[in-house]
């Protein structure tokens, strides 16, 4: 098909003269076009701030008439809603009311940086999601304070694809047991505690994709897969099964009226550090990475009063063959396999399992 | 014969002598969206990935700000460098079935293609489609930069800058059925 210039600079005729219009128009009109699909304020505060020049210089800006009312109506059109998590021991239910932030329209700097983090940090986590491992280990405190000492668990997991493992620990400190599946393969399960290991074939298949970051719906589900709270083997319903860690995140995260509190080191980073609205029912701490804007730690507490604290040091790894080596369920030699329900059975009398569907252990 | 995006003689080569916030937010709102799509357009990346990779390179930019010799030319290649990375790293850490012999970058970003009249869907299609050097080449000349930049910016020699765009042009033309025979 021949080029049709419309509105070339160079005399008709001229194929250099009309080429060199098409791309310059071209190139013009798709500058233009991705201004349109960014949010170029929200960056440019965002830019300023990070470099120190948005406070005190801030005045030397000119007022944008209408972003605090477009901040205000993007919030507005944020669903509302009940969320509900049952987190641990089948004690605890949280439910998260997901209220607009009052402070919000208050001032426009913090609303601003807060929606251009949770923003990066989605965008983050949707690039992060097919191509890296996301390694957390998990340390959930329950219940009093014993002695100085709060009872809680440890556990260490990993997430890659449609594949991912978890292994608990025992309060001393040694493994419990260790679980881990995948897409197309078996779900295999080893227990220390009684030497023994079982596998099975059409579980632990990872669930459909948390949906999309504007559906709230999905921390429901999100919050215990991302904490991978309870033994998958102990009959855990097959749309429940964990999905990945960055998309569970990129639930969390993007259905929390989420504010950013400032700087704080993690691991030797300034990592910023977004907090949900201090009415919330679960109180939701995230620190991101200024560099990547991936998660690095993520805290979770319940209500007063409900001294649960579920926190998540995460750490996002390249697949190399070593990494990827950390998904697989090693069997020690010496240990015997079992049928699933047995070693299920023998877990679940040390470590009671919140999420597991009575009556259902497979195998 | 050269093409711009008319940004050079207001930005390219321009020391800020003080950072000044002012500056720096018509800058970065000039730049912005012609550097997501120089991203967009010279490594494959989609919209919103290239938009996070020239925010990193904006925020880079700014921290060193007063030493700059070149702000602008600085900041493209630092944001090519980064999306580069992250293309590598996609390619070598993500197995696919089919590899794709060339980018579309146009049905990775639906939104775009939107914006854009036929024949200009068209020419970015094609643009898309070059070989990456040609195509490097040609998204660092319409964005405004000289041969000599360039030929740093792609550690190449100008005079390989001037062939890569005359086959760049050349391919062009013939694809769009433009008669040219390239100019460099």
């Amino acid at each position: 098909m021949r080029w049709r210039l419309r509105g070339g600079r160079g005399p008709a005729g001229d194929p250099d003269a009309e080429l060199d219009a098409a791309l310059f128009e071209t190139w013009q009109a798709a500058a233009a076009a991705v201004g349109k699909m960014i949010d170029l304020p929200a960056g440019k505060e965002a830019l300023l701030a990070n470099s120190g020049l948005g406070q005190e210089d801030a005045a030397d800006l000119p007022p944008r008439a209408g972003l605090t009312r477009q901040v205000a109506r993007r919030r507005a059109v944020r669903p509302t809603g009940a969320v509900a998590a049952a987190l641990a021991a089948g004690v605890l239910v949280l439910v998260a009311v997901v209220v607009p932030n009052a402070r919000h329209g208050a001032t426009r700097e913090p609303t601003v940086n807060a929606a251009y983090v949770v923003k990066r940090v989605d965008h983050a986590l949707s690039a992060a999601e097919p191509g890296e491992i996301a390694q957390m280990t998990v340390t959930t405190t329950l219940g009093p304070v014993i002695g100085g000492k709060p009872a809680g668990t440890r556990s260490e997991n990993w997430s890659f694809g449609g594949q991912w493992r978890s292994v608990m620990y025992s309060p001393a400190g040694h493994p419990a047991y260790d679980e881990g599946s995948g897409t197309a393969l078996p779900y295999n399960l080893v227990s220390y505690l009684t030497r023994t290991w079982a596998r099975q074939r059409g579980l632990g298949h990872p669930a459909e994709a948390v949906p999309g970051p504007r559906s709230c719906r999905s921390v429901i589900t999100a919050l215990p897969q991302l904490f991978q709270l309870g033994l998958l083997g102990a009959g855990f319903a097959p749309r429940s099964l964990p999905v990945t860690v960055a998309g569970a995140l990129r639930a969390a995260v993007s259905c929390k009226s989420l504010t950013v509190a400032g700087r704080q080191r993690v691991d030797g980073i300034a990592a910023i550090k977004l907090t949900s609205p201090p009415n919330a029912s679960i109180s939701e701490t995230i620190w991101v990475s200024p560099g990547t804007y991936l998660p690095v730690r993520v805290v979770v507490r319940a209500a007063p009063g409900q001294p649960v604290v579920l926190t998540a040091e995460i750490s996002w790894l390249p697949p190399t063959a070593q990494n990827l080596a950390m998904l697989t369920v090693p069997i020690p030699a010496g240990f015997r396999q079992v049928p699933l329900a047995r070693a299920v059975t023998s877990i679940l009398q040390r470590f009671p399992q919140p999420n597991a569907v009575a009556g259902h252990p497979p195998g | 014969m050269l093409l711009g995006d008319g940004a050079r003689s207001s930005v390219v080569g321009v020391k800020l002598e003080r950072v000044n916030t002012a500056d720096i937010g018509a800058f970065y709102e000039r730049e912005m969206p012609r550097l997501v799509l120089f991203v967009t357009i010279s490594t494959g990346l989609d919209v919103h990935a290239a938009a996070d990779v020239a925010q990193a390179a904006f925020e880079k930019a700014l921290s060193r700000w007063p030493t700059l010799r070149n702000p602008r030319a600085w900041l493209y290649r630092v944001a090519h460098h980064e999306a580069l990375a992250r293309c590598e790293a996609v390619r070598r850490e993500v197995p696919v079935g089919v590899v794709p012999d060339r980018a579309d970058h146009l049905s990775a970003a639906p939104a775009l293609a939107a914006e854009l009249r036929a024949e200009q869907r068209e020419v970015m299609a094609h643009l898309g489609g070059l070989p990456p050097k040609q195509r490097q080449v040609m998204t660092w000349t319409l964005a405004g930069f000289g041969d000599a930049e360039i030929a740093a910016a792609l550690e190449l020699s100008t005079d390989a800058v001037k062939q890569s765009r005359y086959y760049a042009r050349r391919n062009l033309a013939k694809r769009l059925g433009l008669a040219g025979r390239g100019s460099r």
